[in-house]
């Protein structure tokens, strides 16, 4: 195993590899990249423990993304990513986007139609290829809400896009809205962001690596809102739910001379129609809800980035000490910027009190990621 | 209330953590995603790109004068050569050539060097004592392109610790290169195969560069829409 990993170490150090390609005609350009990941996990069994099968190599992303923009700035994209063809994990999703979007010429305004990810949640929002962790924190890595939907997205920017007001109307269903029916009850689900970038407007970044001089912060605040007849989930029955679920986040980030901080709050607030899941409490609601705290920093010089994240989630509030704790300790080594990148994320697993069950084991992550 | 604020913020912080650079003027520019800034041939206003479509020419104290629409997705470096304009657009990888008094399109010249869509050419100025029209991409790869007065390719060529480029101009000698992310402003030597010299920026996503004269340059930001009048220390 070590040497399978120095080989591997040893080919990225001397491959430099220069991202994305387009072909231009007069007015119109295609635009053809895509992204590779692949690593090695180690999970820190029990002794006792007879199942070692998430000690393993993986193939996380092997991504292609086409995009085409004329000079009507109609937008389209398209983006699968190969591997999710095999997986029965539901957080693996084969198709990422298929949008088709028009912009207005101030580029302020944007409305976009098709599948892709839902305007809630900022580290949702961030795509995982530029994150310094190999995995997204326990509340929205896509089991407790359909990070991607079929819909419509309406964005609109105030103030040199300081301010941005993100909204949209989506089946609901996630990756089944893409051919298959709604829910019975034929509602839809509501999803918006609004966020406040300052002195400048601040893109949905978590590392610093313009290792800006001046000191940035973003505030913003989601909500969502849907009514189904159906509940899914595999982990946590609160993906779709039968009776109303309505979903809020708040989130600050900052950044500064290559120094980055980020704080989010998540609730998911669950009113269901079936009175057995409130586990005879006298209320007509229960809350799921997640924290996430994390920093990092980049070293221009060193070419890494450093990061620590605490994340935790607590799948229902009634039962008492039911949260899933996590401390990520993520370092990588980029070898040119983030299209060329060694990645090391360790989980170091807080186990709670009176938890329904044991919380994963400890486990670390080790992978290469190349863009082109 | 917010321009203010902006402003105040901008200079508190400059102040306290650049000594390289001596602001002098922070102002709002009225335009938002400024691309490139640049001279009149004669000196006497400046031209923006602004809104991916926009051509703003602003007085030297920094007003609005006039604007210009063009027909183009995303303009991104400009630059006079003679009596014409010469703008890059960066996805469509294709150069609009301008009447340089009346700011109207003549033709465009196509430019392609199959980059990714963000990281075409992103700079563009002209050399007068080499007639030479010097290009660069923005990253991945960064790269320098020489062309002569015809747009034929001469060679292109990379430069050590330059790896991502948002604007140049050529001033008094010299091709002074502007990075965005690493907000550093570079000046290269006269051979323009080395840098010769270089200053942090007190400014956020550096977007565009010229020099105004009396030592002082201005620099567009792009998210913060602003226009930066500045003095280099040596």
């Amino acid at each position: 195993m070590r040497l399978g990993i120095l080989i591997v170490l040893g080919v990225a150090l001397y491959t430099k590899v220069n991202a994305q390609f387009s072909i231009s005609s007069y007015n119109k350009n295609l635009q053809i990249s895509g992204y590779v990941v692949g690593f090695y996990n180690q999970r820190f069994y029990d002794a006792a423990e007879t199942n070692r099968d998430k000690n393993r190599f993986n193939l996380d992303f092997a991504v292609i993304r086409f995009q085409a923009a004329n000079e009507r700035r109609i937008r389209c994209e398209l983006q699968v990513n190969l591997p999710a063809i095999y997986s029965t994990d539901p957080t693996d999703e084969f198709l990422m986007q298929a949008t088709a979007e028009y912009r207005n010429r101030k580029n302020n305004f944007y409305v976009q139609l098709g599948y892709d990810k839902l305007p809630f949640s900022w580290a949702s929002m961030l795509p995982q290829n530029e994150s310094v962790f190999m995995q997204r924190a326990e509340a929205v890595r896509g089991k407790t809400f359909n990070r991607r939907d079929m819909g419509v997205t309406v964005t609109k920017g105030f103030w040199n896009k300081r301010m941005k007001l993100i909204g949209g109307v989506y089946t609901g269903e996630g990756i089944n809205s893409i051919t298959g029916d709604n829910d019975p009850n034929g509602k839809f689900l509501y999803a918006g962001r609004m966020e406040f970038g300052f002195p400048a407007q601040y893109r949905i970044e978590e590392i610093d690596d313009n290792q800006t001089a001046i000191p940035r912060c973003l505030l913003g605040v989601d909500g969502a809102y849907s009514e189904k007849s159906v509940t899914t989930g595999v982990d946590y029955p609160i993906l779709t739910v039968d009776g109303k679920k309505k979903s809020y986040s708040t989130d600050a980030t900052v950044s500064w001379k290559g120094f980055s901080a980020h704080a989010e709050w998540i609730q998911f607030r669950i009113e269901p129609n079936d009175t057995a899941v409130l586990l005879g409490k006298p209320t007509d609601y229960y809350l799921a809800q997640g924290v996430i705290l994390q920093g990092a920093y980049y070293s221009k010089r060193l070419k890494s980035t450093l990061a620590l994240r605490y994340d935790e989630f607590n799948p229902n509030d009634l039962v008492l000490g039911d949260n899933r704790q996590t401390l990520s300790l993520a370092y990588n080594y980029l070898l040119d910027g983030m299209n060329n990148v060694i990645k090391v994320h360790y989980f170091h697993r807080l186990q709670a009190e009176n938890a329904l069950q044991p919380w994963s084991e400890n486990q670390l992550r080790i992978g290469w990621q190349i863009l082109f | 209330m917010m321009r203010l604020l902006i402003s105040m913020f901008g200079m508190m912080t400059s102040f306290l953590l650049n000594a390289q650079v001596e602001v002098l003027k922070r102002m709002p520019l009225r335009c938002s995603e400024p691309s490139d800034i640049v001279s009149s041939p004669d000196g006497k206003s400046y031209y923006v790109l602004a809104d991916k479509y926009r051509i703003c020419e602003y007085s030297a104290s920094g007003e609005i004068v006039s604007t210009k629409d063009m027909q183009s997705l995303d303009v991104e470096g400009v630059c006079f050569a003679g009596n014409k304009a010469f703008i890059s657009e960066e996805t469509l990888q294709r150069i609009h050539v301008m009447d340089a008094t009346t700011m109207t399109e003549l033709y465009t010249i196509p430019l392609h060097h199959g980059g990714g869509r963000n990281q075409g050419v992103e700079a563009i100025t002209w050399i007068a004592a080499d007639k030479t029209f010097l290009m660069s991409t923005e990253k991945n790869p960064q790269f320098f392109m020489e062309f002569d007065t015809s747009m034929n390719l001469q060679k292109t060529f990379q430069i050590d610790g330059i790896g991502e480029v948002s604007a140049m101009t050529y001033s008094e000698g010299h091709v002074y290169v502007l990075s965005d992310e690493d907000a550093t402003l570079y000046c290269l030597n006269e051979a323009r195969n080395a840098i010769e010299k270089f200053w942090k920026l007190p400014v956020i996503n550096p977007e565009g560069v010229c020099y105004k004269g009396d030592g002082v340059w201005i620099v567009v930001s792009d998210d913060a829409a602003q226009w930066v009048e500045l003095k280099l220390m040596n």
